[in-house]
């Protein structure tokens, strides 16, 4: 048997279904919002443990040798800390995709039954059994890169120029590799015997290595006792490359999903205040709008405790129901985007996964959050004295008082039901305010996200612009490219400039790219410190490098500055005579002459870069099909990529990128609309009698409906209008954060168009969310309504 | 005889009009609520005949119906049964739209707690109705609004909100937007219920004297008093009508 107190209190869930329903959405959407938190730490941890999985190696050493005996390797796995070795073959071929080449990363497999690092899987088909078949990242199909499936055949050029077919046997891949799909270029996994023949080397390139004790001094020891066997038993060791080193907890693309999971943070705390405020409002107006409950309560006997702790009891009702659906809701939302992002960031599906902490909070906010949010409310309640709640007839009395009230008064150019609903705003400012700073959050938010994204996708062009070129050349045969082949590549109709260009990777506090490049070249420099390179120290190939923004700043060195770079034939001394302000390779890089790169690193020749004299895409492939029989009648067997195609797919993936950012706002834009939905049947719930006395008068339909839909539009523009201040600091916010991150200044973008696009958005979807709401007016008899109670 | 109104001109007094009848025709007129399971019969066959320039006073106590009749009479309920004709217009046959419409440009409705919009002024409150019945241009209903409450003696309170006005001001506001559509009925539920008894004398003479310019008046009253100075005073007991109801 419970008491008719308790009776009451879970009555009144049932007793105002339409405001029941909206609060349990509120707090769902509140509690769904918290589980924004969880995709960070949940994404890390599923591709940390993918990489633990696949893996994944420690260390990557990359040893030059015409050849690597099996008892060398054998004895390079017993050393100290080796808790996995295998050796491989990389390679970067050209692939025909239509009639397009297309240049390839290939990657070599010793024995597909037997891996230890960085494991290839597949996910459809079947691991290489025999020699001319391979597997296909299932990154290249989902990026675009290459859509070939399970049975289809792959023409791959060799280096010397003829081109052999391989069948797909399977679709996978490995965190490691399949995480440069995107930004690269499409990888197949073929064995190691295969990509030797097809590269025409004779010997693995790749050592791979995953250590017991991943310590930097126990990693450092195992480097060292490595490269002493491989001086030892190699006779013909050439030279090392950089390594590459993955920390423990790192994985490929962790470090760009470090710097998205600030945005991440700052959504779900915008989503959570927009909710608290929501829920604020909601307990609000479900308890004023019962005073005269609350009066007569009192006036049986009802004590402040009792009379409080039966609509706590309603608000932790609503608050369990609207926890139970948020978890319903919040645990597919975050698991969605925690897939979507795992495989932008780490190139990887993962698995669903729980939060525990995503589910304290939830109840902390679902249970705790609505009883705290009720509390103000129901003080106020608790106070009212018995005549003051019976005498409450849901009309604000004393309007027109205030001088806000005054000055809204003065809008006389509107028409009479516009008016009224301008002057009902007023009347409960409170409560027009708690409706309107969601809407502006969720505005704020968006335009924040699209200025971040607009600054991003603008800095992005120009530094791919900045490049220039639109064609790379790259030598695939036994002939470099040399000082001819470019005058050859000149003389082609349509191309504009050819000229050496060189990547390189150096230890510079760090691993750095290396561009070497000419005093002159396609790529448009900004020097914001010292000079660039002169045409003197090109020729001479002078020991002397121009620092990106952001090496310069994290190095702390300054113009004049001699530093110390490792490269893989040792330290090299250059002279630092000017930084670059562009943001190619995140300001990451370095620039010295193309001449000092061959020089140090021992090469005799590096790519090509050409600019087309048209930019369009029809003349670019022209010209790369121009390039390719010139340079192939004169004997040198060459590799391309044309630049566009990179444009696009990185455009695509910044648009792609883009969506997932503004798709992250939509909890707060959905938390906006709900308020103003709630907003709008608490206000009509209020108004009833006063319906049913317009009713009574003569006011049509269109007449309730005009008064209605102005003050939902006035409350979502003023929404709007003060979510665009807050939508810049926002945006400033985020970008002084990524700024930090990325050791590079940006030119903050606030452009006016996605204000107006918001305006109109805002607009459109307040009069969609007030459909409802507005059906219940204009359906509402008048008797019905001046009986209300 | 009650005379329909054919054509009516923007403020144009010369009416065309057609002798009908009474103003008010109830006949068997039913009402039952309905609250879930519960069924609460309001009126339970109510004849009631009101001739045009009538001045009636419903009576009876509390519970009796007296309200219902006057909801069934504007249009705000509809009946249960019967038959119910208001100025030559058959309610039963209007939607809810037609309905407001219909009492915009002919009845006009006084409250017991005036119900004034506390958002509008008292001249914006009595030019509430011609608004919504689109009469006239702004400033035309301006005047006509204006009109009413110099008539009901609030010529200086015009620019007032209803929170700084006196409940007898509030009510004499609420009866000039009644009135602000030259109605050719108003109906009155308890119109000086909440009044002292001078104001609420005062509010009576101004129904005196829109009724003498031939305006059908209906109201409901517990003041014998009041209903005394009524033309007829018809008694409503249990749902039915006891006493007056036809002339």
């Amino acid at each position: 048997m419970i008491s008719a107190h308790t009776r009451r209190s879970i009555r009144e869930l049932t007793r105002r279904k339409a405001r029941s329903f909206l609060t349990v959405l509120t707090i769902a959407v509140a509690v769904a919002g918290i589980w924004l938190f969880a995709i960070p730490g949940n994404i890390d941890a599923s591709l940390t443990e993918r990489t633990l999985v696949d893996g994944m190696h420690t260390i990557r050493l990359a040893p030059a040798v015409a050849d690597l005996p099996e008892q060398v390797v054998g004895e390079l796995r017993t050393t100290a800390n080796v808790a996995a070795l295998d050796v491989r073959t990389l390679g970067r071929t050209q692939m025909r995709i239509g009639d397009r080449p297309q240049g390839v990363v290939l990657v070599g497999v010793s024995d597909f039954e037997n891996q230890a690092v960085n494991i290839v899987s597949v996910v459809d088909g079947a691991l290489p059994t025999a020699a001319g078949q391979l597997v296909t990242d299932f990154e290249n199909a989902r990026t675009g890169r290459y859509n070939g499936l399970v049975g289809d055949t792959v023409a791959l050029q060799t280096n010397f120029g003829n081109w052999v077919t391989f069948d797909v046997t399977g679709q996978g891949g490995t965190v490691r590799y399949s995480s440069e799909v995107a930004e690269d270029a499409p990888f197949l996994y073929l064995r190691d015997a295969d990509v030797q023949r097809v590269m025409g080397y004779s010997a693995p390139n790749s050592i791979d290595v995953i250590a017991t004790d991943q310590s930097p001094a126990a990693v450092g020891a195992m480097v060292a006792q490595l490269r002493t066997t491989l001086a030892t038993e190699v006779s013909d060791l050439a030279y090392w490359d950089v390594l590459e080193v993955w920390e423990e907890g790192t994985w490929p693309g962790s470090e760009d999903f470090e710097n998205f999971v600030v945005l991440f943070y700052v959504i779900a705390a915008i989503a959570l205040l927009a909710a608290l405020i929501l829920i604020y409002t909601t307990m609000n107006t479900v308890v004023r709008e019962q005073t005269r409950e609350i009066g007569m309560m009192k006036a049986v006997g009802g004590t402040r405790r009792r009379i409080g702790l039966g609509y706590l009891r309603t608000a932790l009702m609503l608050g369990g129901i609207g926890t139970l659906v948020g978890i319903a809701i919040g645990i597919p939302l975050s698991n969605g985007l925690m897939s979507f992002m795992s495989e932008e960031f780490g190139g990887t599906s993962i698995g669903w996964r729980l939060s525990g902490i995503a589910m304290v909070l939830s109840l902390l906010v679902g249970l705790g959050g609505t009883a705290l949010a009720a509390g103000p409310a129901l003080r106020r309640a608790s106070r009212i004295t018995v005549r003051e709640a019976i005498e409450d007839h849901g009309l604000v009395a004393g309007y027109g008082l205030s001088r806000l009230d005054r000055a809204v008064t003065r809008a006389s150019f509107l028409s009479r039901t516009h008016q009224m609903g301008l002057r009902n705003l007023t009347r409960r400012a409170g409560r027009s305010l708690a409706t309107a700073l969601p809407i502006a959050l969720a505005v704020g938010t968006m335009l924040a996200f699209a200025a971040v994204s607009i600054t991003a996708l603008d800095e992005t062009e120009k530094s791919q612009n900045l490049e220039g070129g639109d064609i790379i050349v790259w030598n695939n045969g036994a002939r470099g490219l040399d000082d001819r082949a470019v005058a050859l590549i000149e003389s082609v109709p349509g191309v504009e400039m050819a000229h050496h260009m060189i990547y390189s990777t150096v230890e510079f506090d760090g691993e750095r790219n290396v561009w070497g490049l000419p005093a002159v070249s396609t790529y448009e420099h900004d020097v914001i410190d010292g000079r660039w390179f002169t045409e003197a120290e090109a020729e001479a190939g002078a020991r002397v490098v121009v620092l990106g923004e952001a090496t310069a700043t994290l190095t702390d060195t300054p113009v004049g500055a001699v530093i110390t770079v490792e490269t893989r034939r040792g330290p090299v001394e250059m002279e630092v005579i000017g930084v670059d302000g562009q943001l190619v390779n995140d300001a990451q890089g370095m620039f010295t002459p193309y001449r000092t790169v061959l020089d140090y690193e021992g090469w005799t020749s590096g790519n090509t870069w050409v600019r087309t004299t048209e930019p369009d895409e029809a003349a670019v492939d022209a010209a790369a099909s121009s390039i390719h029989r010139t340079l192939e009648a004169n004997g040198y067997t060459i590799g391309s990529s044309l630049r566009y195609i990179g444009r696009n797919e990185n455009a695509a993936e910044n648009r792609l990128v883009v969506t997932v950012i503004m798709g992250m706002g939509l909890p707060i834009v959905a938390i906006g609309m709900i308020g103003l939905v709630n907003s709008m049947t608490s206000n009509i719930l209020d108004r009833t009698r006063e319906i049913g006395i317009l009713r009574s008068i003569g006011a049509r339909r269109r007449d309730l409906r005009s008064m209605f839909r102005a003050e939902g539009l006035v409350v979502a523009a003023a929404g709007w209008l003060l979510g665009i201040p807050i939508g810049y600091l926002l945006g400033r916010l985020i970008m002084w954060v990524l700024e930090h991150e990325f050791h590079a200044a940006f030119t903050y973008l606030f452009p006016v168009w996605p204000i107006l696009v918001a305006l109109i958005v805002t607009m459109l979807m307040t009069l969609l969310v007030l459909r409802l709401p507005l059906r219940k007016v204009i359906r509402m008899r008048p008797g019905d309504a001046l009986r209300y109670e | 005889m009650y005379h329909l109104r054919m054509e009516r001109v923007r403020d144009a007094p010369v009416e065309e009009t057609v002798p009908l009848g009474p103003v008010i025709q109830l006949r068997g007129v039913e009402k039952v609520y309905r609250t879930g399971r519960v069924e609460y019969p309001a009126l339970r066959g109510v004849d009631l005949l009101v001739e045009p320039g009538e001045l009636v006073a419903l009576v009876g106590p509390s519970g009796s119906g007296k309200s219902t009749i006057l909801n069934v009479i504007t249009g705000i309920d509809r009946p249960t049964s019967g038959e119910v004709v208001v100025t030559g217009r058959d309610l039963v046959d209007l939607s809810e739209e037609e309905l407001a419409i219909w009492r915009g440009e002919q009845v006009g409705v006084v409250f017991q707690f005036f119900q004034l919009l506390p958002t509008l002024t008292a001249l914006e409150n009595a030019m509430l109705p011609l608004d919504f019945a689109r009469t006239g241009t702004v400033a035309e209903r301006s005047v006509r609004a204006q009109r009413r409450l110099e008539q009901v003696g609030l010529g200086t309170k015009l620019g007032n909100f209803p929170a700084e006005l006196s409940g007898g001001e509030q009510q004499r506001v609420a009866i000039a937007r009644a009135l602000a559509c030259d109605p050719e009925v108003v109906v009155a539920d308890e119109p000086t219920g909440n009044l002292d008894s001078d104001t609420a004398a005062e509010m009576f003479d101004v129904f005196g004297k829109v009724n003498s310019d031939g305006t059908t008046i209906v109201y409901v009253t517990h003041d014998r008093g009041l209903a005394a100075a009524a033309h007829r005073v018809v008694e409503i007991r249990d749902g039915r009508v006891s006493d007056g109801g036809l002339t």
